[in-house]
């Protein structure tokens, strides 16, 4: 039978990847035509990159090192996850409307540039939670 | 650059006046209420605005046709359809601009070697609304013309200056697209 905490742990797995593949997608298709980077959209990929992939590979490292132990306190377990999954989520959503938002706009890579003004600080936010969630 | 058809604007007692009132009528017809006049050898010239275009060629519809600024692929004010994202996802169109300048005379025009300055642009706002009396009364003889140069700019990005483009389709395309060439008897 699956552990509550091995569910919690694809939940946040499945949540990350499945999203940051999503948002890979959709900057490829961004990307793929000048209309909207110009000659730059190396630029937009060099923003890009380590605003997922830092926390993309944590939550893959975590779920596929860390042993599950056989007694896990749920109690303490649960507000961990619902923490992490909701500031996950915030900041998934929020790299996303980011990236959307280049069609919003005359400058994207100004806007990405800005946009790191909010996503800076949640996704340290989120990796925190993450990391909390994924040590205990 | 294409030279229209003659007997359409020739007639009896025909002066540049009307043939000027002749070509205005068409653009006004389709939408082309602004122009410029400008004075070249023994006739004159008329410029439209710069309209912006479709890939297609076709004029885009209101507002956004006369804007040749800087545009955003997608804009809240006027609605977002997932047409429209999907388009700017796949096919996004920074913007594409258009002027069209009809010559009246009977000197020999030969568009230019090298590309338009941006200058080229504003010429319709810094031109005359009239065509002056002097050259309205002047006839229309059988050595006038009435030919049209088309010219094309487009932004590589929605962040880039419009270039001019050189290889753009024949003017009688654009003509047709823009709803002139039937109303120009052609």
């Amino acid at each position: 039978m699956t552990s509550p905490l091995n569910s919690f742990k694809l939940i946040l797995t499945m949540l990350w990847w499945g999203w940051g593949l999503l948002l890979l997608l959709l900057l490829a298709a961004l990307s793929s035509q000048s209309a909207i980077f110009g000659d730059k959209a190396a630029d937009a990929w060099q923003w890009f990159l380590p605003n997922l992939t830092p926390t993309l590979l944590l939550v893959g490292a975590a779920a596929y090192a860390k042993k599950v132990p056989d007694q896990v306190d749920l109690t303490v377990m649960k507000p961990l996850f619902l923490i992490a999954l909701v500031v996950s989520a915030t900041y998934l959503l929020l790299l996303t409307i980011s990236l959307i938002g280049v069609l919003f706009t005359t400058d994207p890579l100004a806007w990405l540039s800005k946009s790191n003004l909010w996503l800076g600080p949640l996704q340290g936010l989120a990796a925190s939670a993450l990391g909390v969630f994924f040590v205990k | 650059m294409i030279t229209l058809n003659n007997a359409r604007f020739r007639g009896p007692g025909r002066d540049l006046a009307s043939v000027e009132r002749q070509l205005k009528d068409v653009l006004e017809f389709a939408g082309y209420v602004e122009v410029g006049y400008f004075c070249v050898p023994n006739g004159f010239a008329l410029a439209t605005r710069l309209e912006r275009i479709k890939p297609d060629k076709t004029p885009y519809k209101g507002d956004p046709r006369w804007q040749p600024d800087k545009v955003p692929l997608l804009d809240f004010n006027r609605g977002v359809a997932l047409g429209d994202l999907v388009r700017a996802l796949f096919r996004a169109d920074p913007g594409r601009y258009r002027m069209i300048i009809f010559y009246v005379t009977d000197q020999p025009v030969t568009p230019g070697e090298t590309p338009p300055t941006d200058s080229l642009r504003d010429l319709p706002s810094r031109g005359g609304d009239e065509l002056p009396e002097r050259l309205g009364d002047r006839p229309y003889s059988s050595a006038y013309r009435v030919r049209v140069l088309v010219y094309e700019f487009a932004r590589p990005s929605v962040s880039a200056p419009a270039n001019f483009v050189r290889n753009t389709l024949p003017a009688r395309i654009h003509l047709q697209r823009a709803g002139l060439w039937q109303r120009l008897g052609q």
